[in-house]
């Protein structure tokens, strides 16, 4: 009786997931995104946010260097603190996210990119 | 001293690097070069992956190159083409042959007097990995009589369309691969006694293939008697036994986490980048970089090149797949992410905020109630 009750309660459970489109968290460790191979791209400000194990990110155009064709309209919200390399051909925003914490970070290039502040406030590396 | 020098001019320059039979096949290469007009001369080489084609190239422009005027070796186009650098790639083979800096040609078309310069030279061009050999087409036109192009492909159609003659690289015989296999098992010419027939079962597992011999005989190497009966009972059990497979136990073999990690990071993010960076990072990483680095040369599955980390296609790809089944083919659980849709497809999808909350708290109503 006890596991019929729990395996219809799962089921509930992934219904609601579902429906709501929430997905859980993302394991991924690294991304690299050549944008010259997908049309423009709109991202939400927390594309990222449940990549708590994001440590390499690329995201660059292999055929017209400067220009990105991933936009931002809304800002972005977090990075994972486990970034070690973050490389973004033509960022589009004029800093990183306030709260990103980049005391791992090894490499970080932003070409042709909006940054005029990096991070708003104090870093303590 | 006078005997020595012969000797050493004797001996080629592919034993000398240990190649194993490259110089019977570059010798064919010649008798098919022999039989095709003279003007310009164009030959193909064909076969699968592993097989050996760049290698045999790269023997064949290393012994030759020298009797040309002018000469270049194009690597890894198939990849270049994906990343649309193919014409700035054959506007440097122009500057390159012509020897002036910056040359420009935007068009397809080679304009007339470029093309009268090319006329006059004798070349030796190899194209390697080719899958569009639109861009060379014209240039090779152009090149003058006397002129040799060399183009590797997986592909025979491409190279049906661009080249006089095709060379079908054939697998190792016996004795070569034997060969091949004890100079990265037990580095030498033949296997010990003891080790004879458990070498020849492993040899014809890897049916020829030099890739799949090096990545087996490295791994074999300094091992106890057990560890290679237990190695090859574990090979005998796959149903139908490809070079995927094989390679794949290469690097199951490797064992710690540390070393596959930094193969996994390199087949899928770094492959071409310069040693020194990527070595920043990857230690930046936490990774035991260095002794990750000589582990994998040691087993051939990853090599530097001019300064930059190399791999095989065929390892990439495997590499590609070991990613895959790690997360079941669910590309949310997937811990490298490269191919341009599969990012796509995961930013866009990678909602926090929910869709529906009125939706979503009902739900969670009728949870509690439940």
């Amino acid at each position: 009786m006890q596991y019929g009750c729990t395996s219809k309660f799962k089921i509930l459970l992934k219904l609601c997931f579902s429906f709501t489109g929430f997905q859980g968290t993302v394991n991924v460790e690294g991304i690299f995104l050549d944008v010259s191979k997908i049309r423009e791209i709109e991202l939400s400000s927390t594309a990222f946010a449940r990549m708590y194990n994001l440590r390499l990110l690329k995201i660059y155009n292999s055929v017209a260097g400067d220009k990105c064709t991933v936009h931002l309209p809304s800002g972005l919200e977090s990075l994972s603190e486990e970034l070690r390399y973050l490389h973004w051909d033509g960022y589009p925003l004029t800093s990183l996210p306030s709260n990103f914490r980049p005391q791992n970070l090894v490499e970080l290039s932003l070409p042709s990119s909006k940054v005029k502040q990096l991070w708003r406030g104090d870093q303590v590396f | 001293m006078q005997t020595i020098w012969k000797r050493l001019n004797r001996a080629s320059p592919s034993k000398l690097r240990g190649l194993v039979g490259v110089d019977s096949r570059i010798e064919k290469i010649n008798r098919l070069l022999s039989i095709v007009p003279l003007d310009v001369r164009k030959i193909g080489i064909w076969g699968m992956g592993g097989i050996g084609k760049t290698t045999i190239a790269g023997a064949f422009y290393d012994s030759f190159s020298s009797q040309y005027e002018g000469h270049h070796f194009l690597p890894n186009l198939r990849k270049e083409s994906e990343n649309g650098r193919l014409n700035d790639l054959r506007d440097e083979l122009l500057s390159k042959l012509l020897e002036e800096e910056n040359l420009r040609v935007d068009t397809l078309h080679i304009p007339t007097f470029i093309r009268d310069r090319l006329r006059q030279k004798k070349v030796l061009l190899v194209l390697d990995d080719v899958n569009d050999a639109q861009q060379f087409q014209h240039l090779i036109k152009a090149l003058g009589a006397g002129s040799v192009v060399v183009v590797t492909s997986r592909d025979r159609q491409v190279l049906k369309n661009v080249v006089d003659e095709i060379y079908e690289v054939e697998e190792l015989n016996f004795h070569e691969a034997l060969q091949l296999f004890s100079l990265k098992a037990f580095k030498g010419n033949h296997p010990p006694k003891a080790y004879m027939e458990l070498s020849i079962k492993a040899i014809n597992y890897a049916k020829g293939n030099p890739l799949a011999l090096q990545v087996l005989g490295s791994f074999l190497f300094d091992k106890g008697r057990h560890f290679w009966e237990s190695i090859l009972n574990e090979i005998e059990s796959f149903p139908e036994l490809n070079i995927y497979d094989l390679l794949g136990i290469g690097f199951d073999a490797l064992r710690d986490h540390n070393t596959k990690s930094i193969f996994l990071d390199i087949a899928c993010f770094f492959r071409g980048h310069q040693v020194d960076f990527v070595k920043r990072i990857l230690d930046g990483c936490g990774f035991k970089t260095d002794s990750g680095f000589s582990v994998l040369i040691d087993r051939c599955l990853i090599k530097f090149s001019d300064d930059k980390v190399e791999m095989h296609d065929l390892l990439q790809e495997m590499a590609h797949e070991v990613v895959r089944k790690e997360s079941a083919y669910q590309l949310r659980k997937q811990s490298r992410l490269w191919n341009p849709k599969d990012v796509y497809r995961v930013l866009t999808n990678n909602l926090v905020r929910f869709k529906y909350p009125k939706v979503f708290s009902l739900l969670c109503n009728a949870i509690w109630l439940y």
